[in-house]
């Protein structure tokens, strides 16, 4: 198969994902300007296109329809069974159905759950669908603020709901898991800081759609959450250029033939290196391959997502930088 | 993205209402489909079909419900007839059968339980169609007890009510599902009590009605009974018993896929039921090759249908029928300005001169002043049929530059107008072939273009050419257009579209486990076959799909794959019987279907027939080892090849011992 019927293939495959999985976000003329960017005038080495265009054929996205399911089985696993198993456990492993009816609908009560970020970051965009598809009530939504009856610096401060004794932080990945520390250094001693003065035990979760294995590790072991859960855990295969890549495993002899892990790394660092030379692979070296309806984390390869300049580049599927204050 | 028109393929898939909507009626001036398979007709009716000849949409067209939802209820008379419309696959027929009891058991068991089924939808169907006629309410108690007196042992009090009848029927047909559903663990039927002779149900119901109400006399009580190939042999028989048995005002019209008409036998006395006599067949699929114009048209009007249901395109019917032409790009159709571009030196004559130095012994600048003479620089397509003009003289006596400067002189002439004979008719004949040949000769994909090309691709199937079209619209949507709006669909969303629903037929047609397999292996090395054939130097036949064998003489592996590639619908029977001049042999021609040609990059439209000896016939579709097929493929495409010898010195190939 000589490189422009392979491409054809790969073209293929783009546009049934693009069909069935990406929601129409990358059309042939958006691949084709995308792919312009690896024109470089001094190409640094040959066939750069085509690595490019098959590290985009193994793009994960998370459509809106994904999202919701993992916004599901987020809810189910990592909250409502836990939250029951314990009941069970603290009443006589009971079975009576409707008393353990009334005591989750109570447990829930005293539970609030938050976005991780400001609200105008993924973590809380989040929280309408959550509540959509979980069929919660407003009231155990909250933001950060609304959490607490008056500024934060204020050593009275409480909870504007005394009886809150579970807080849930809710996000969509745990790529390096940065922002979950820096959250829990910046907003968990306050918490802690109300409950032991109030004397009353608080629990506080941090969960997440989709997180990097040792990412989550380091989260549930260097930060104060009392617990750490995920829909789906990625590991060290999902970074697609590292040597146990799952992307390169088992290539057939087309995709031998015109692909292959040091070429695509070359491709991926040095376009990425002009990108965003302090992470040209992605946040922290993360090499992530993964998209949602609602964003591109920063640990996607920047080579699919930078779109700002310099240099001018054209995304394949833009992310909406955070503003940082 | 915008809806795509053609997402839905299935009739299954549809509502009624979308049913109604998207109904498009074959050639009307003529009678239309109800001329075709006349639901009125006393006669039964098989309707067989490839997967989506249409059979399901035009079932369920005549089904009561859109006979209301066209208004054509209003009185009995409107149409003539009521149908009652059933899906065989609903009944889920595997369960009746094994868990250690006798399968005489559960053949009785399965005729009572269809009895009541069809009693049952019988009685409903004509309920909510005329339940609001005065005489059918007047006689409602009178009906009902008929219906009861059908039964050998109705028990209990009769009722006076159609629905108390009904209620009856369906708490007699859960009493049946009950035991069914629990015969793995009781291993027993004799919890149930068969009330009536087999078959009398379904036929009593009509009687009843017909016997009470004057008006419903006149009508043909027509049971749709679709998907007979969810049923076994011997559940068939059973149907084919109904159709035997008939009596008015019932009928019956049976749906079908081809493969899955297994029987005529029936359960009287093991009598067959008689094609003409007990039923007529109408083959859906073949009924539309034979009408070819028709069909088009009505294709063009499913397509304009579906386009203005989804809003892609406004106007009526008709009229944007005849503007789809307009919506796909079809210049360029014998484009050859790629050879022109790619300078002065033409790859089909450096291969010729080759072959003439080295298989006519010419020195270089022999062959040079041969192929000299073939040239037409502004005119690459006549350079390739003069190449094949001098390859048809190759083994002569005379000399390649005598017969290269007759066929400059023919060629000169025809091109002058002064002669168009013999030149002429070559042009006419070869010009697909060389024009495919060119394309593949400077590495461009041969190109299936226009609303023509697709319904001749989908060969008499509708579905084949929603397919094609679905796919095309994802073609050109992914390529950034906006299909059946404004400007054409490009070439490249037809070719693309056309290859992958070339590729879907091929894997969604395959029947299941080992029969997959040898229809998949069949196919495969007759499309490989046939593709070396169509590209040799001298194909021995122009634009070749159709093949002849003599299916007598086959190993019995290949006749079985022969009988299943045409039973998937992947070979259409152009001639079921042709007696051989020369040899009193009886063959058969076959067509590659023309959905799979695009997938071996061959042709769409009919020419010569490839004749295949029983060797080679057995290698293609028996179980031969690939390296056997490969050494059968190679020595007959090596005839078709400079320097067209079956065999290269000292290999023996012996053709004639072929047999098994």
């Amino acid at each position: 198969m000589n490189a422009e019927a392979y491409a054809m293939t790969l073209l293929g495959k783009i546009k049934t994902l693009n069909e069935r999985l990406w929601e129409g976000r990358a059309d042939l003329p958006a691949i084709k300007a995308w792919l312009e960017n690896f024109k470089a005038e001094e190409e640094p080495y040959e066939g750069a296109q085509i690595q490019a265009l098959y590290l985009l054929s193994q793009f994960i996205f998370f459509g809106t329809r994904e999202v919701r399911e993992l916004l599901r089985a987020l809810y189910r696993d990592q909250f409502r069974y836990p939250v029951i198993e314990a009941l069970r456990e603290a009443n006589e492993d009971t079975f009576d159905v409707a008393r353990l009816h009334n005591l989750y609908e109570e447990e829930l009560r005293q539970t609030r759950f938050l976005g991780v970020g400001s609200p105008a970051e993924s973590g809380t965009h989040l929280l309408y669908y959550f509540r959509q598809e979980n069929g919660l009530p407003k009231s155990v939504f909250v933001s950060l603020a609304g959490l607490y009856d008056r500024r934060i610096d204020d050593p009275t401060v409480a909870f504007v709901d005394p009886k809150v004794r579970r807080i849930v932080f809710l996000d969509d990945l745990c790529g390096s898991g940065t922002q979950a520390t820096r959250y829990s250094e910046r907003v968990l001693p306050t918490l802690r800081k109300v409950a032991e003065r109030d004397e009353f035990s608080l629990q506080i979760d941090y969960l997440v759609l989709v997180a990097q294995r040792d990412a989550l590790a380091n989260v549930a072991s260097n930060t104060d959450f009392d617990r750490v859960g995920t829909v789906l855990e990625l590991d060290e295969t999902h970074r697609c250029l590292s040597p146990s890549s799952r992307h390169f495993h088992d290539a057939d002899q087309a995709e031998q033939d015109h692909v292959n892990l040091e070429t695509a790394l070359r491709v991926a660092s040095e376009y990425g290196s002009k990108l965003w030379p302090e992470h040209p692979v992605g946040w922290r070296d993360s090499q992530l391959l993964l998209g949602f309806s609602h964003n591109i984390p920063d640990n996607t390869l920047p080579i699919l997502w930078w779109d700002q300049p310099p240099p001018a580049w054209i995304p394949i599927f833009p992310r909406y930088p955070k503003i940082e204050a | 993205m915008r809806n795509n028109p053609f997402n839905v393929t299935k009739a299954v898939d549809f509502s009624d209402e979308q049913i109604a909507r998207t109904w498009v009626d074959f050639a009307s001036d003529n009678g239309g489909f109800f001329a075709i398979a006349d639901p009125t007709s006393p006669m039964p009716r098989i309707l067989l079909g490839g997967k989506g000849s249409g059979r399901t949409h035009l079932m369920r067209y005549y089904s009561a419900r859109l006979q209301r939802l066209r208004g054509a209820t209003s009185s009995p008379k409107t149409e003539g007839y009521i149908g009652i419309y059933l899906r065989c696959s609903g009944l889920n027929a595997g369960r009746f059968g094994g868990k250690g009891i006798e399968p005489e058991a559960w053949q009785a068991l399965f005729v009572y339980y269809m009895d009541l089924w069809l009693a049952q939808l019988a009685i409903s169907t004509v309920v909510e169609t005329f339940g609001e006629m005065p005489e059918l309410i007047a006689q409602e108690d009178a009906i009902a007890r008929l219906v009861a007196h059908a039964f050998d042992d109705f028990g209990g009090e009769l009722p006076s009510t159609l629905l108390g009848l009904e209620t009856r029927l369906h708490g007699w047909q859960r009493e049946l599902d009950l035991v069914i559903n629990n015969a793995a663990i009781t291993r027993r039927l004799d919890a149930i009590q068969i009330r009536a002779a087999r078959g009398r149900l379904p036929l009593a119901v009509p009687k009843a009605f017909a016997a009470c109400v004057p008006d419903l006399s006149e009508i043909i009580w027509l049971y749709l009974l679709d998907e007979l190939e969810n049923l076994t042999d011997e559940q068939q028989r059973y149907v084919q018993t109904l159709i035997r048995e008939k009596e008015p005002p019932a009928s019956f019209m049976v749906g079908s896929r081809l493969y899955g008409f297994r029987t005529t036998r029936t359960l009287s006395a093991d009598e067959e039921n008689k094609e003409g006599s007990e039923f007529e067949p109408l083959r859906l699929d073949r009924f539309y090759l034979t009408h070819e114009s028709e069909f088009a048209e009505f294709c063009r009007r499913v397509i304009a249908q579906r386009l203005i249901e989804e809003g892609a395109v406004p106007g009526q019917r008709d009229a944007v029928a005849e503007q789809l032409d307009g919506f796909f790009v079809t210049d360029g159709e014998r484009d050859t300005s790629f050879v022109t571009e790619e300078g002065a030196e033409r790859k089909y004559f450096a291969v010729l001169a080759r072959q003439l130095e080295t298989h006519q012994g010419l020195s270089e600048s022999e062959a040079a002043k041969v192929i000299a003479l073939l040239e037409v620089p502004s005119k690459p397509l006549l350079e390739k049929l003069n190449t094949l003009l001098l390859y048809q003289r190759w083994n002569t006596r005379t000399s390649m530059h005598s017969e290269a400067g007759r066929i400059s002189k023919l060629c000169a002439a025809w091109r002058d107008g002064k002669a168009t004979g013999h030149y002429g008719q070559k042009v006419k004949h070869h010009e697909p072939d060389m024009y495919a040949q060119l394309l593949r000769q400077y590495s461009r994909q041969r190109r299936y273009l226009g609303l023509e090309t697709f319904i001749t691709m989908a060969g008499g199937l509708p579905r084949n050419l929603l397919i094609i079209l679905k796919n095309v619209y994802r073609w050109a949507e992914f390529n950034g257009e906006q299909p059946f709006h404004g400007v054409p669909i490009s070439i490249a969303a037809q070719r693309d579209g056309v290859q992958e629903a070339s590729s879907w037929f091929l894997k969604d047609n395959l029947p299941l486990g080992v029969e997959g397999e040898n229809v998949e292996r069949a196919v495969s090395r007759l499309g490989a076959l046939l593709r070396a054939l169509h590209f040799a130097d001298r194909p021995p036949e122009i634009r070749m799909t159709t093949f002849s064998v003599d299916p007598s003489r086959l190993s019995l592996a290949a006749r079985e794959s022969l009988r299943d590639a045409e039973r998937a619908s992947m070979l259409l029977t152009e001639d079921r019987g042709h007696r051989d001049k020369n040899d009193a042999s009886v063959t058969v021609k076959y067509r590659l279907n023309p959905m799979l040609c695009p997938y071996f990059d061959l042709p769409l439209t009919v020419g010569g027939t490839l004749k295949l000896s029983t060797g080679e016939a057995n290698a293609v579709f028996g179980e031969k080892a690939p390296e056997e097929f490969d050494r059968i493929r190679r020595a007959r495409v090596r005839r078709a090849n400079v320097p067209f010898r079956a065999h290269r010195a000292g290999e023996q190939i012996d053709l004639l011992s072929d047999v098994g």
